[in-house]
């Protein structure tokens, strides 16, 4: 939609911040808002699968932060094509059903009990922060992720538009004709930064842009600095931690937030938590920026919403790369993702049903910052943008708007 | 409104001997590309470590360190967009510093007047 640049959000609007976690579905997060907010299109308890024994295996709100979901679900193409339609090796016209996720998961170990645990989603409780936000500012009902496939090439997306015709996590985009959002935004005299967790959990976009533009790169301590001294780049975008490792610099333990199975989502939460309490609690940057909480893909997690068709690409991934039978032409999206727009100038409890998708952020942040811009995508340039939603005629008040206390291990 | 508690997870969830996921090896191999693309020399101890978090990690750090080192001021300079403006000399990019100024608020839409000549820092 085209933005309405009169609104006072926007006329205050500063900074874009985008955090992109990993590997959960909506229903595997948000489903059991359904039963708090009816616009919700979460979960009513019906959904079910059918698993390896034909017997069929409703959703149950039993979600663990840890354990459950090991070994982690496959979510590459070929086996999101069985969680969508029901069969490994075609899609469409076969419709989609989203019944294969258990049978999906059944693969891995040949489990029956354990490949019901898919179908497993959070109580709200459990997830106080991601909880508070989806119910305190707007959360879309229809954010895919890009393709039906993994972390790299859907992150892909996030930063070019497209993924260059990639369905995998293979080495690419070298050279490519479509510039990131990072360029977008240096040629146009606009800041911008990538923020990694650490050095030892960096990111997921090295090939091309830590290879090539080290400098648009920052670590999540820059993050917070930035934030505390109002010195916050026009464009953020925030990887979490990867992996459970010692820091590098002080040897302390630093565990993985990026909630991607196996990792305990509960340090997804405080990661969340301190991503929005450094916007949140700083009066400066608060008026002034949209927070976007997103994640990546589904990670092989149930979702019953059907992914829609798209706006190709411009690109096609042939079998030998899909390892289905058909090519993929980058024309339907993939599994439905949680994502959450937070500001002060968004109506609380707001609930969007627009289609997203991953290419939507350099959409929206060339959208804003910079203005034409016709070398992107065709995919990015048909994309919705969200900062229409600040759409508030005055801010909301302290007491209308959360925060978090983060407690200490 | 009261803050929202946020409960830390337990110190069992800590486990940097996990092995690896898809993800992690994936970004291994893409860290290997580059370091053998630049001809970096990464102590074979660290690549022979890769089976778990902690190593993938030690070794990832050591690639970014060496990444970011060779973030060079001719790599980052920025052109100038308008030169028929008495446009300011292209900034060097920094790493992002502590006391880097704050930005001007701008009274209208970014995306109508963006400020010239402003480096991330």
């Amino acid at each position: 939609m085209s933005l309405d640049r009169s609104l006072p959000g926007i006329q205050n609007l500063q900074h874009v911040v985008v955090l992109m976690m990993e590997n959960r579905s909506f229903d595997h997060m948000l489903g059991a808002l359904k039963a708090q907010n009816s616009q919700i299109d979460g979960l009513s308890g019906t959904e079910f699968n059918p698993d390896n024994t034909g017997a069929h295996i409703a959703v149950q709100p039993l979600a663990e932060y840890q354990s459950q979901l090991d070994p982690d679900p496959n979510h590459h193409f070929a086996a999101v094509n069985l969680q969508i339609f029901n069969d490994p090796q075609k899609g469409r016209p076969l419709p989609a059903t989203m019944q294969g996720f258990v049978k999906s998961y059944f693969n891995q170990q040949q489990n029956t009990a354990h490949s019901h645990d898919i179908l497993y989603y959070f109580t709200p409780d459990k997830l106080p922060v991601l909880t508070t936000l989806a119910m305190n500012y707007a959360v879309f009902n229809r954010w895919f992720a890009s393709i039906p496939g993994p972390t790299i090439c859907n992150r892909a997306f996030a930063h070019y538009g497209t993924s260059f015709g990639q369905v995998s996590m293979d080495i690419f985009y070298e050279g490519k004709q479509y510039k990131a959002i990072y360029d977008r935004m240096l040629a146009a005299n606009h800041t911008c930064k990538l923020f990694y967790y650490d050095e030892a959990s960096s990111t997921m976009e090295v090939v091309n842009l830590l290879q090539n533009e080290p400098a648009v790169f920052g670590t999540f301590q820059d993050f917070l600095i930035a934030c505390e001294k109002n010195a916050l780049p026009d464009y953020c975008f925030i990887e979490p931690n990867y992996t459970d490792h010692d820091s590098p610099d002080t040897g302390a333990e630093v565990i993985a937030c990026d909630q991607h199975p196996d990792h305990d989502v509960r340090a997804g939460e405080q990661f969340i938590a301190t991503v929005y309490n450094a916007i949140r609690q700083n009066p400066k940057l608060w008026p002034n920026t949209a927070l976007l909480i997103v994640y990546d893909e589904h990670g092989g997690i149930f979702d019953h919403v059907p992914p829609p068709s798209c706006m190709p690409d411009g690109f096609v991934a042939q079998p030998t790369d899909t390892g289905t039978l058909d090519a993929f032409h980058f024309d339907r999206l993939g599994v439905r993702v949680p994502a959450i727009l937070v500001s002060p100038w968004v109506q609380k409890g707001s609930v969007i049903n627009d289609v997203f998708e991953h290419a939507c952020i350099p959409a929206t942040v060339t959208d804003y910052f910079i203005g034409a811009y016709p070398n992107r995508s065709p995919r990015e340039i048909a994309a919705n943008t969200f900062l229409g939603y600040l759409s508030l005629p005055t801010m909301r008040g302290e007491d209308d708007c959360p925060s978090f206390a983060i407690q200490s291990s | 409104m009261e803050p929202i508690v946020v409960p830390a997870p337990p110190k069992s969830s800590f486990n940097k001997n996990r092995r690896v996921s898809d993800l992690l090896l994936a970004q291994v191999k893409h860290f290997q590309h580059v370091a053998h693309k630049q001809g970096m020399q990464i102590d074979p101890a660290l690549e022979r470590d890769l089976a778990s978090e902690a190593g993938v990690a030690r070794y990832i750090a050591r690639v970014t360190r060496e990444m970011r080192a060779q973030a060079t001021p001719s790599v980052i300079a920025m052109p100038s967009p308008k030169p028929a403006a008495a446009a300011p000399q292209p900034e060097v990019v920094e790493e992002m510093a502590a006391t880097q100024a704050p930005a001007a608020s701008p009274s209208k839409p970014r995306a109508k007047k963006p400020k010239k000549g402003k480096m991330a820092k």
